[in-house]
């Protein structure tokens, strides 16, 4: 097993690597560069000034160089060995260095702390409506498999195909224009995950004398709730069939018939042999949605204005944010990467069955 | 079965997620309270060395006198009086101090520290902090004294010296001295500073230097220059103490650092991230009239929905909405009830316009012929254009300049739509024949097809341009649209890799359009990028740069707005309406010469506060 | 984008070796199988529908009236405006029904026939016809409304998809407008016609949704067969490329490729193309892999016959039904991907016709919320992706030995 994970986490270099390079070739074929993000944000600028503003970014960059050299320089700027560089930006020899991911020309600050602003509402969203789609499915799962073939079986499998059918976009903007536009029902905000005043509020609802104020909790809830919606509904239809596939193979598996054979009735039989037995490749996928969940629903944050890593990652590409796209990508990979072997190992762990050996 | 994950582990795997989730909201609440009573504290200590300071100057049994409105009203007549307009607000019945303005904008604000942000928001947000020597009135478009109660430049132009006004505080309660304003210039021409651009304007000052008793500064020029007196007065004053005591690199990664002497201060200027809340707390420390508004908040809005609903919900009390957003609020009778709006033509709004490139890969191009060019914009009926894709919030423009700017040439008459007149022009220039399949033909027989770039995803250009190209489609001429995000975009207009581009120009209160029309710019990464090249408009352009009195500098302006008018270097579409909407409750909004007036001298009375909760 | 991971489980579920002997029978029980429920049905008669509107589109929305009589003369405008590929299409069809009533050929050889006649069309139209490029489409509108027209026919819907309707600009009342009697699902923000343009758009999501689709599993079998037939570093390395895609979320890889390049149609083709091949790839090797170590291979390479005639003769075909599944999913997932990014302004060119661009324009740039521009052609979209997973749904269910019990 030990072997098996050093082998994987070897592997995991070439594939970085490769992930980055091909990301870097398509930003650096993408006509552009540095000028786009100036011409945008500077206006009517001289011609003979914004050359020197050019010229300052190109030098601190490194945008002048060869594309090559420019990605070297990026290798080496993230890897935690490699060639120092001092104070004066003078080089400083080779060795252990912390890594660093970069700047963001956009933003002007190291991308690490533009990626920790971005990563919060990304995680929090996702992790509110994880629990959401498997609580869902897991029970949609169950039933369907128990009455298979039956009405309930066949509509939910036909509902979570259509739910999964639905563009996230189309919900995303029916929701916003019909649930939240002042057009129609504005029952809810149309973005955000905050009130304005939310800074101001008490933690819990409560009831004063000037009526009921919602506090900072409800407040948030509100705001989040089209959001996890919209990004949850198409995930049940995967996992719920998962799962009714998953029981179905353990109801007709040898050891719920001899249970059945000794006399346990079906419903314990279900819960007490199969069930726990079923859920075991849930586990193990939850570990591979770790990846999407990084990534950001680039759609939903778009739409529901939540400045997450999706929303981060259109406006690096945009904006040819060369050192933000990079480094994300490579934060998302390596956390990719992470989750697909944590998936392996916990599906051995799971079941005594798989070696890796 | 055993050590297998059993239905037992698994609610107890959810209760143990559903612990942590309760221990997340716990920890973000106790964060959140944590903030409150820092910044609580903060305050507290800042307050007890004010009163340290308060004690120590009755000790000395001086009477501190605050050089507010008896120093200011003194020493300054009413005509030269800064505050005369807050001095009015305060004399208009219901004036009363409170309430907040919340400011929504659909664009992002990356970063709010001084010289290292270019954007429009931010400059919107830094001149409520920073003070500067002198501003504009925007009534008259005088100049009138802020940090620097007088001034006097030299006669050859190179040196302009400022009386400093005695006794302002930077919001930290410091005084504000010739230092600073030394530091300021130094610290922008320090080369680790990443503020290449401010470095490149103030670069044109050679030196400043105080006085020996430091009450005045003056500011060295090297040569004469129509906008020196610009360079200095508008410089925002930064603090020596505060920025000061930053590394190069820790400034240069900072977002929030905005801290000045201005009538409003950033509550937490070392804490605020991208992204969050703006808010701008009265200064009670600022020299001059304090402004009535205890707060400006700015909000960003990632969609102009969004900040459209929350203007009709009164969380935003204050947006400038695009031509459709406007024409559709002003369509609900009961927003505008409760709200008020303006437009207006406004000399600082730029102008839209279509460059036609008169040289690519090193041949002319059809465009290089005056009569095409003036065909091309004959065949746009503008009006119905501006009506189409502005819903009417523009007017036509036949030059760079706006039609209420004092560079406009008045008797300049902006080029007819004339369908047949254009085919007459476009037959003179040898475009006589249509192929088989409707085109029109050149004098070389190559059928006249050409590409518009523009910016994709931004404003309404996709719409223009197919309004243009229906219109072009009737004198058999092929617009093909090709939209190009803003990275491709400038990069095609630095290689001249274009036929026909479309885009605007901004522009200031006198606009230098050496930039854009002078053959020197021709170069490589210049913005003369349609190689248009008039050696007339060159001159008069040279001159216009050198004269330094303003009534013959117009007369230039003037001229050259004729000359490009004529040769139709760019088809001139509009220049776009100032638009805005406000809440109701604002008293004294008005327009100037530049726009609304200043929020320092808005007010609301006292039965319509919202947001003051005291 | 969940797509790729439900593609995945769709090549572990369709464990069925027992058939390899009378496989093309097999696939035909198969689909056969999958076509006898009323849902799959359903969904084909939906992108029937589709592909009938993408064929024959200029005849159903057209602001050229398909018969005129002007002055006196009979003449179809319609007729003479239709484009090289338009008329492409209408034969493609046409000679595509009339080769498959002749029974005496193969399939191999219905479709060796059908591509020859399909490519000898598109070029001779391509040189042949020539319609006006610069149209007036309110000529005819103009036409009537001074008199001079006698008798027309126009077509069901009479707006062609770039129709911005100038002649009847009314300030009053800006674009988009809402639903009517004459624009049955409204205009959008330009003036076009929503219903003339969904028609047109067709035409996008069932090329796209093939081609992109097709790629991605040339591409899949390619590298997939290559991991598995070489085995040892080819396959290592053949891993990391898998890996190196599935790494990244599509989405961003689409993002950044749409950048980078021009607005073209192909492109984007290609480049869901591009993006959506690995799991083609890892189920084709997987099962190389698997069917390597079995004793019928060992048999059949024991007999003299090479390793590669095996693999990739015998035992491709037999992965096919698979594939199949497979690809369905991927061609929903195609159609998601293009309207993801028009949703989002890029890829196609402007002027394409396109449900997502259409949807991108209900939440406008200033205007309000339009309803009709996002209930159409959000529901088009859905549909269509839908019908392909109902049928990539039921051709699985048929393939999977243990819901279908012979």
């Amino acid at each position: 097993m030990l072997s098996y994970i050093v082998r994987r986490l070897l592997l995991m270099f070439p594939t970085l690597i490769g992930v980055t390079v091909i990301v870097f070739s398509v930003m650096a074929f993408a006509p552009g560069g540095i000028g786009a993000a100036l011409r945008s944000a500077e206006g009517n600028m001289r011609a003979e000034d914004r050359k020197k503003v050019e010229a300052y970014l190109n030098k601190r960059y490194g945008l002048d160089k060869p594309k090559v050299v420019q990605y070297f320089r990026w290798l080496n700027q993230v890897s935690p060995i490699g060639f120092k560089k001092d104070e004066e930006g003078n080089a400083a020899g080779f060795g252990f260095k912390p890594p660093d991911l970069g700047e963001s020309f956009l933003r002007r600050q190291p991308v690490i702390r533009v990626i920790a602003e971005a990563l919060p509402p990304t995680l929090f969203l996702n992790l509110l409506s994880i629990p959401i789609v498997y609580g869902i499915a897991i029970l949609s799962g169950i039933y369907a498999a128990r009455y298979r073939g039956r009405t309930f079986d066949v509509t939910t499998g036909s509902l979570f195909l259509g739910l999964w059918s639905i563009p996230t976009m189309w919900s995303g903007v029916m929701m916003v224009g019909f649930l939240s536009s002042v057009d129609y029902l504005h029952w809810f905000p149309t973005g955000g995950m905050h009130d304005t005043l939310s800074a101001y509020m008490r933690f819990l609802p409560s009831f004063a004398a000037d009526g009921f104020h919602r506090g900072w909790l409800l407040d948030s809830i509100w705001h989040l709730l089209l959001p996890v919606t919209c990004l949850s509904i198409g995930s049940f239809a995967f996992l719920s069939k998962l799962m009714r596939s998953s029981v179905l193979e353990n109801l007709q598996a040898d050891f719920a018939r001899t249970a059945r054979a000794k006399g346990v009735s079906d419903q314990n039989v279900l819960l007490r042999h199969v069930l726990s037995n079923s859920i075991i490749p849930l586990i193990t996928v939850a570990a591979t949605i770790l990846p999407g969940l990084l990534g950001g629903s680039v759609i939903v944050e778009s739409i529901f204005s939540i400045n997450g890593m999706g929303k981060l990652m259109i406006d690096a590409i945009y904006t040819r944010d060369q050192e933000l796209v990079m480094s994300e990508t490579l934060v998302v990979g390596i956390v990719s990467l992470f989750s697909l072997l944590l998936a392996d190992i916990l599906y051995a762990l799971a079941d005594p069955r798989v070696s890796y050996e | 079965m055993e050590n297998r994950f059993g239905l037992k582990d698994f609610f107890l795997f959810s209760l143990l997620i559903l612990l942590g989730i309760v221990i997340a909201l716990a920890m973000v609440q106790f964060d959140r309270q944590w903030t409150t009573v820092q910044f609580i504290s903060s305050k507290i200590n800042e307050q007890q060395t004010e009163i340290q300071q308060i004690r120590e100057l009755l000790s000395k049994g001086a009477i501190a006198v605050p050089s507010t409105k008896s120093a200011s009203g003194s020493v300054v007549d009413a005509k030269d009086d800064p505050f005369l307009r807050i001095h009015e607000a305060q004399k208009m019945p219901g004036y009363a101090k409170g309430d907040w303005l919340v400011y929504g904008f659909g664009n992002k604000i990356a970063k709010l520290t001084p010289l290292l942000s270019g954007d429009l928001y931010a400059q919107r947000v830094q001149e409520h902090v920073l003070d500067s020597m002198a501003a504009r009135d925007k009534y008259t478009l005088e100049w009138k004294p802020q940090l620097a109660t007088s001034w006097k430049i030299s006669d050859d132009g190179l040196k302009i010296t400022f009386k400093l006004r005695p006794g302002v505080k930077f919001s930290d309660g410091e005084p504000l001295s010739a230092d600073d304003v030394i530091f300021t210039y130094k610290f922008i021409m320090n080369e680790k500073i990443a503020c290449p651009r401010e470095r490149a304007y103030i670069e044109r000052i050679k030196d400043v230097v105080k006085s020996e008793n430091g009450d005045e500064v003056t500011f060295i020029y090297g040569e004469p220059y129509f906008e020196s007196f610009l360079l200095a007065a508008g410089l925002g004053i930064i603090p020596k103490h505060f920025y000061g005591k930053f590394k190069p690199e820790e400034f240069n990664q900072s977002v929030g650092l905005l801290m000045g002497s201005g009538p409003y201060r950033m509550d937490n200027p070392e804490t605020w991230k991208t992204g969050t809340l703006i808010q701008l707390v009265r200064n009670e420390r600022y020299w001059g009239e304090p402004p009535a508004l205890n707060q400006l908040v700015f909000k960003e809005f990632s969609n102009e929905i969004a900040l459209q609903t929350s203007f009709s919900n009164g969380d935003v009390d204050l947006m400038e909405p695009q031509a459709s957003q406007y024409y559709d609020m002003l369509k609900q009778p009961a927003l505008v009830e409760r709200s008020q709006h303006f437009d207006f033509v406004n000399p600082e709004e730029g102008y839209r316009f279509v460059a036609w490139n008169q040289l690519k890969d090193g041949k002319p191009t059809r465009f290089a012929d005056k009569r095409v060019r003036q065909a091309m914009t004959m065949l746009v009926n503008r009006d119905r254009l501006i009506q189409e894709v502005m819903l009417g919030y523009a007017v036509p423009t036949s030059g760079p300049f706006s039609p209420v700017s004092k560079q406009n040439n008045p008797d300049v008459k902006t080029l007819p739509f004339d369908i047949n007149g254009a085919k007459k022009l476009l037959a003179d220039a040898g475009f006589k024949k249509t192929n088989d399949q409707g085109i029109l033909l050149g004098p070389d027989g190559t059928p006249f097809e050409f590409k518009v770039t523009y910016p994709s995803g931004t404003g309404n250009y996709e719409k223009m341009i197919i309004a243009l190209k229906d219109s072009y489609a009737k004198a058999g001429i092929k617009l093909d649209p090709d939209p190009i995000e803003w990275a491709s975009f400038t990069d095609r207009l630095n290689n001249k890799n274009f036929e026909a581009i479309t885009m605007g120009w901004s522009a200031k209160i006198e606009s230098d359009i050496n930039q854009e029309f002078h053959s020197s710019q021709m170069v490589a990464g210049g913005d003369d990028f349609m190689s248009y090249k008039n050696e007339e408009l060159d001159k008069t352009i040279d001159e216009a740069r050198r004269t330094v009195d303003e009534g013959k500098r117009m007369i230039l302006w003037q001229k050259a707005h004729r000359i490009l008018a004529e040769d139709q270097p760019y088809m001139f579409l509009w220049v776009r309406k100032g638009m805005w909407f406000a809440s109701k409750r604002f008293q004294n909004v008005k327009v100037t010469k530049l726009g609304l007036n200043d929020y320092e001298e808005w007010f609301v009375p006292r039965d319509q506060q919202k947001w003051t909760k005291n | 984008m969940s797509s790729a991971s439900i593609n995945s489980s769709a090549g572990s579920l369709a464990d069925a070796p027992a058939h390899v002997e009378k496989r093309r029978g097999w696939l035909a029980s198969v689909v056969h199988h999958a076509l006898s429920r009323w849902g799959t049905r359903l969904s084909l008669a939906w992108i029937g529908l589709v592909a009938f509107c993408a064929v024959f589109a200029p005849f159903l929305a057209n602001s050229f009236p398909l018969l005129v009589k002007i002055d006196g003369h009979w003449s179809s405008p319609a007729m003479t405006h239709l484009t090289a590929v338009d008329v492409t299409l209408v034969i493609a069809v046409f000679s595509s029904i009339v080769i498959l009533n002749f029974k005496g050929l193969s399939r191999l050889a219905q479709a060796g026939i059908f591509l020859v006649i399909l490519l000898a069309t598109l070029t001779i139209a391509h040189f042949v016809i020539k319609p006006p490029l610069v149209r007036g489409y309110e000529e005819y509108r103009e036409l009537k409304q001074e008199g001079r027209v006698q008798a027309m026919l126009p077509a069901p819907i009479p707006y062609s998809p770039s129709d911005h309707l100038k002649d009847q600009f009314d300030f009053t009342h800006p674009q988009p407008w809402a639903p009517s009697g004459s624009h049955l699902f409204g205009t959008e923000q330009n003036g076009e016609d929503v219903l003339s343009v969904m028609i047109y758009a067709c035409r996008i999501a069932m090329s796209i949704g093939f081609i992109s689709t097709g790629i991605a599993v040339f591409i899949g079998i390619i590298v997939g067969g290559f991991m598995g037939y070489f085995v040892g570093w080819v396959d290592l390395l053949g891993m990391r490329l898998v890996e190196v895609f599935g790494a990244i979320p599509t989405i961003y890889l689409l993002l950044a490729f749409c950048a980078a390049f021009e607005r073209d149609i192909y492109m984007v083709m290609a480049i869901i193309g591009l993006t959506g091949w690995t799991s083609d790839a890892r189920f084709v090797r997987a099962e190389f892999l698997r069917l390597r170590g079995q004793d019928f291979v060992h048999a059949a390479i024991a007999a003299g016959l090479p390793l590669r005639s095996v693999l990739f003769r015998h035992l491709l075909p037999n992965a096919l039904a698979p594939i199949l599944v497979s690809a369905s999913f991927g061609v929903a997932a195609a159609i998601l991907s293009e309207s993801v990014l028009s949703f989002l302004g890029l890829g196609l060119p402007v002027d394409a016709a396109s449900w997502g661009r259409l949807l991108n324009q209900s939440v406008g740039q200033g205007g309000g919320f339009h309803l009709w521009l996002a209930m159409y052609p959000g529901l088009a979209i859905f549909l269509t992706v839908f019908s392909y997973n109902v049928i990539g749904e039921s051709l699985r269910d048929a393939l999977d030995p243990r819901l279908n019990p012979q």
